[in-house]
């Protein structure tokens, strides 16, 4: 025997070797009866949007601690993708083929849009917390978030009730926040209050003085914020830069802020009330309030347990949108009756709130 | 009519930090002859170590400036000393240099996100930060009367520097040829370690004058840097004044073309003036 066939073997046996340990220790436990169920989320759990997504993974956990004691095992497979939606495609690849979640739940309107399209071409169902209704495009995808047309029709409707005539808009060229500002323009169409100045930003800029000089030169009675953080807090700064004493108010956006302060006063339409129960909940296991977005985060980790619990056996990833459908509806802890309508949108109403103390509280 | 001023106004105060980021980038470009992509970062550098002074050790921002500014112009040296140099000495092309210095740029963002996360973050000058001044109907606030002060009295000094020293006549001998300026017993890598640390200096300045005006992000550089660019070619790459005068015409530009169209096509303009100079006039309004 030369040396390189020496070599060879000994290569060769080493790699049997391996094999022989991996497959010992991966070998599945017999003394288990229980069925493992994976449920996978994708969260912006670092970058600006960093505290919703550690929030987010706060409510899933805990959603799954208040199931108790259940029939099957639940894993939750967290995976980060910044709001970055490259990000958001790779992570749910990796949980379809090498965790083989049974759900995928992601975050925000531009990664859901990106998700989509592989669950439902992997027949896995995917839970979108997004304005967009692309991201519940197919089979297999569904939104949970109040829908844009309430939220606009909401602020619609507050816009008139509070007397406004002529309002301004400075949106983001972004899938969440265009449906949302589309939503808001149908909505006001027939109302007496007017819209005198509608401009666009993108992602990522940062001086909006001459679109700020612009509504100031249109004059509208409001101006509505329609922009992420850190755009929107330097719009905010850059407004009261050029002397506007004009109010603001959002959808949603201000809840979003992490500098909730510059807001301070300011009403706005957000999304669904969440019940205060939860809240106390989270608050007393966390020791501060949830971010937006965690309460749907609850709510689909406890739908998905209790749709698997309520199977004689676990129910296959292809399947739970059969199951979904047949249920049309359910009783949520959070929502109270949530219907789940043809588009695949979770039905939720919206809300109207005003930042108090540096946070977001529920008007009556 | 009374949206000219203010438009004026922002487009002055969008030049002259373009112009900050040109004026060093053109100073760089113009001895070296390369498209030193870390500018961007450099300048995320300066704006980052004031934050960190400020926040951490609680120190006066403006002694935090000065050491902000110090701090980007020796991180510019050090490259320059520990990449640049050594590439020179092997003669390597052009695309190496670009390609490195994308390297350089992408490893420092990482070490700046790596510590500082990628969080949004600001700067203040307590009091001063919502002062305003009315200049002929045109709001304009502390950090951005001081950037555009700053940003002619760097081309002034520097112009005059390039003009009536030694060290500005050495800096465009290298620029003409190199290894003739190494005949002539110019110390090329000491003059050229030298203008790294005053380009890298001059971005650091404009780092932390962003951070005053909107805020800083480990990403910030690559847009600053794009714009600094922009204006440079628009100018002429290379030149001190062409650099200046590329800034601010890009800054009326990019502001009076979104007057009567949506503010998301801003970049849009921007990029396509490049492509048009690039295509009719690459040297940029002022030759070297």
């Amino acid at each position: 025997m030369n040396k390189i066939t020496k070599a060879i073997l000994a290569i060769v046996a080493i790699a049997l070797i391996v094999w022989g340990i991996v497959a010992i220790v991966e070998k599945p436990s017999t003394s288990s009866t229980k069925a493992t169920v994976k449920i996978g989320l994708v969260l912006p759990m670092t970058g600006n949007a960093g505290f919703l997504g550690e929030s987010a993974q706060n409510a899933a956990e805990l959603a799954l601690k208040d199931a108790g004691v259940t029939k099957n095992d639940y894993k939750l497979v967290f995976e980060d993708d910044s709001f970055d939606p490259v990000k958001t495609v790779t992570a749910v690849n990796k949980m379809i083929s090498v965790d083989h979640v049974s759900s995928i739940v992601t975050f925000g309107s531009g990664t859901s849009n990106a998700a989509s399209p592989i669950t439902e071409a992997n027949k896995i169902p995917h839970f979108g917390l997004a304005s967009d209704p692309t991201s519940a495009k197919g089979d297999y995808n569904y939104i949970h978030w109040t829908p844009p047309f309430k939220e606009g029709q909401l602020l619609a409707q507050e816009l008139v009730r509070r007397g406004y005539k002529s309002v301004s808009i400075i949106g983001t060229n972004h899938p969440g926040t265009l449906a949302v500002t589309d939503s808001l323009r149908q909505a006001l169409q027939g109302t007496d209050v007017k819209i005198v100045s509608y401009d666009l930003t993108n992602v990522g800029d940062k001086d909006f003085k001459t679109v700020i000089n612009k509504v100031k030169t249109a004059n509208p009675d409001i101006i509505v914020l329609e922009q992420f953080s850190p755009e929107i807090e330097i719009t905010a700064k850059q407004i009261k830069e050029l002397g506007i004493k004009t109010p603001v108010t959002s959808v949603e956006t201000f809840a979003w802020s992490n500098q909730i302060g510059l807001f301070e006063g300011d009403w706005f339409v957000a999304d669904a009330k969440v019940s205060p129960a939860f809240v106390a909940e989270y608050k007393a296991a966390y020791g501060k309030n949830p971010a937006p977005g965690a309460s749907y985060i609850y709510d689909l980790v406890t739908l998905l347990v209790n749709i698997q619990e309520k199977s004689d056996k676990p129910i296959a990833a292809a399947d739970i949108p059969t199951v979904l459908n047949q249920m049309g509806s359910y009783n949520s802890a959070l929502f109270g009756n949530v219907a789940i309508d043809k588009d695949g949108f979770f039905i939720t109403d919206a809300s109207v709130q005003i930042i108090k103390d540096g946070k977001a509280e529920m008007v009556n | 009519m009374d949206i000219i001023p203010q438009l004026v106004a922002n487009s002055i105060i969008a030049g002259a930090f373009y112009a900050l980021i040109a004026l060093g980038f053109n100073l760089i470009y113009g001895t070296t002859k390369f498209f030193n992509l870390t500018h961007g970062v450099i300048a995320a550098i300066g704006g980052y170590t004031v934050f960190f002074l400020t926040t951490t050790f609680g120190w006066n921002i403006y002694a935090s400036a000065v050491v902000g500014v110090f701090v980007a112009g020796l991180v510019g040296y050090l490259l320059e000393k520990s990449l640049y140099k050594q590439l020179r000495k092997r003669k390597a092309s052009q695309m190496v240099f670009l390609v490195a210095s994308l390297g350089a740029f992408t490893a420092l963002q990482a070490v700046i996100a790596i510590i500082f996360s990628s969080q949004f973050q600001t700067l203040s000058i307590g009091s001063w930060d919502l002062q305003t001044f009315n200049i002929f109907g045109g709001i304009i606030t502390v950090v951005q009367l001081v950037t555009l002060v700053s940003a002619i009295v760097i081309m002034i000094v520097l112009g005059i520097v390039m003009r009536w020293t030694m060290f500005g006549k050495a800096v465009e001998a290298i620029s003409d040829e190199e290894e003739v300026a190494k005949v002539v017993g110019i110390h090329t890598n000491k003059i050229i370690g030298r203008v790294f640390f005053i380009g890298s200096a001059i971005a650091g300045l404009a780092g932390i004058l962003i951070g005053l005006d909107t805020g800083l992000e480990p990403t910030m550089g690559m847009g600053l840097l794009l714009k600094g660019v922009i204006a440079s070619i628009i100018g002429g790459i290379g030149n001190v004044y062409g650099g200046v005068l590329g800034a601010f015409l890009l800054g009326f530009i990019e502001n009076f073309g979104i007057w009567k169209i949506s503010g998301e096509w801003k970049d849009a303009i921007a990029f396509g003036v490049l492509i048009i100079f690039l295509l009719f006039r690459p040297q940029g309004i002022l030759r070297k």
